[in-house]
């Protein structure tokens, strides 16, 4: 069955075609929710109040070939709004999960793409909310400029100077990590 | 899609980096689930009623409450989240299913009215009070049979965590080597979420043999037919809706699962 006609049955209140498509992009919600708060535990709330609100408000999205866009929408902003509530402070429990998944890596190669990573991941996680949040929409999720604004709410000439700020700011967080490479980053 | 640069994927693969392993919770989606039901009642949708009554995320079609069987706790809906992604398609993975489940139960591939083992999942059960707060979680063995014509036939497998207790008078009954086998039915209402009950429904709601579940598309009713008995500790429900067999021929079919027919 397509998503439009998933989404046609959501809003004639399928709860089936609720749960498949709550199936289909839970992991998505959750990984950018945890990128925008980088709070796990309130990342999940974040994808709670998401999926309460698509369920709630399904007959309100006008044109059923945009549900992801729509429900990215809802997400976003609820993410938004609570990771410019939250401090930066990472969970214990994140950090332990962290520990655990570098276990994996064992060529010096690996090691080396494994530490320069988590040197990018670690300046995106230290932007202001406003900056990460389009970096995440724009370089993890892959939306362009006028997506983003859409689900923002904002002009796009704001998304861009966002981007640019962030940008900069990767820029100047990289440049005093020996051996990083930023050429290209502005 | 835009062209990136070696840079640009750099950012995109540290941030994947950084959510490798990240997943849902297992409990995400029934609070997702009973967040929504709050949010009905709340805004008026739902008109008060038994909790004993509602059904919520029933998985393809087979039943967690079984005709005049509750559990006999504080307990007063019982809930599941299972998806046919999920499921077994082999007989033979029988094994893994119950190292899954924690226990073996007892099944059969096929019955001899010709309802053959079509496919089987392990869900997670939780049973929720009137605040709508988890008191427990069980697993759960389904196992559906089809039949080429027919409804399908679901064989349910579990121990609960709470005792099971009749309520009501069964339609029929079986004695078998020292287990009582009872065989009930029951109209089950399927109706959107915005649905208003009717003076109908509120009477009938009275009864033991009717429930209302919320979550489908549009208006259904369906009779549901199940025979239920206690193993070692392990309570089964061989089910269906709709089904044209007889309780004698339900009887039959539970006594192979038993091993002694």
């Amino acid at each position: 069955m397509t998503e439009e006609a998933l989404v046609r049955q959501l809003k004639d209140g399928d709860k089936t075609s609720f749960d498949l498509l709550y199936e289909k992009y839970k992991n998505m919600a959750l990984h950018t929710a945890y990128l925008i708060t980088g709070d796990l535990p309130g990342s999940e709330d974040i994808v709670q109040d998401t999926f309460v609100k698509v369920w709630l408000h399904c007959r309100e999205l006008k044109n059923d070939s945009g549900f992801k866009a729509w429900m990215m929408q809802i997400l976003v902003r609820t993410a938004y709004k609570s990771g410019k509530k939250k401090s930066r402070e990472l969970p214990d429990e994140d950090i332990l999960q962290k520990a655990d998944r570098g276990q994996s890596f064992s060529s010096m190669e690996q090691v080396i793409a494994r530490e320069e990573a988590e040197m990018i991941a670690g300046a995106v996680r230290s932007l202001p909310v406003k900056q990460r949040t389009v970096v995440v929409l724009y370089y993890y999720q892959e939306y362009s400029v006028s997506e983003i604004a859409v689900m923002l709410g904002v002009l796009e000439g704001t998304v861009k100077s966002r981007l640019h700020t962030a940008r900069k700011m990767l820029r100047g967080s990289l440049t005093k990590e020996p051996g990083m490479m930023v050429q290209g980053l502005i | 899609m835009r062209e990136r640069e070696a840079w640009e994927e750099k950012i995109k693969n540290a941030l994947a980096l950084e959510c490798g392993g990240v997943t849902p919770s297992r409990d995400l989606k029934d609070r997702i689930d009973r967040q929504i039901l709050e949010s009905q009642k709340e805004a008026g949708n739902m008109k008060k009623f038994s909790m004993k009554k509602l059904v919520i995320g029933v998985a393809a079609g087979c039943l967690l409450v079984s005709g005049g069987v509750f559990a006999a706790g504080r307990v007063v809906s019982l809930s599941s989240h299972s998806y046919l992604g999920d499921a077994y398609k082999s007989y033979s993975d029988m094994d893994k299913a119950q190292t899954e489940l924690g226990y073996s139960v007892d099944t059969v591939e096929t019955f001899s009215n010709g309802y053959r083992f079509d496919k089987m999942f392990v869900d997670d059960v939780n049973g929720t009070d009137e605040d709508g707060s988890v008191v427990y979680t069980y697993k759960d063995l389904q196992i559906s049979y089809e039949k080429s014509g027919e409804q399908a036939v679901w064989l349910s497998a579990a121990k609960p965590v709470e005792q099971q207790v009749r309520k009501g008078e069964p339609e029929a009954t079986r004695q078998v080597e020292g287990t009582t086998l009872y065989y009930d039915t029951t109209t089950y209402k399927f109706v959107p979420p915005s649905y208003e009950l009717t003076e109908e429904d509120q009477a009938n709601l009275e009864r033991d043999d009717f429930t209302i579940s919320y979550g489908s598309s549009e208006v259904q009713v369906q009779k549901s037919s199940n025979v239920t008995w206690e193993k070692d500790g392990v309570y089964y429900n061989l089910s269906g809706f709709d089904l044209s067999l007889s309780a004698d021929e339900m009887f039959d079919m539970a006594e192979e699962v038993m091993g002694t027919k």
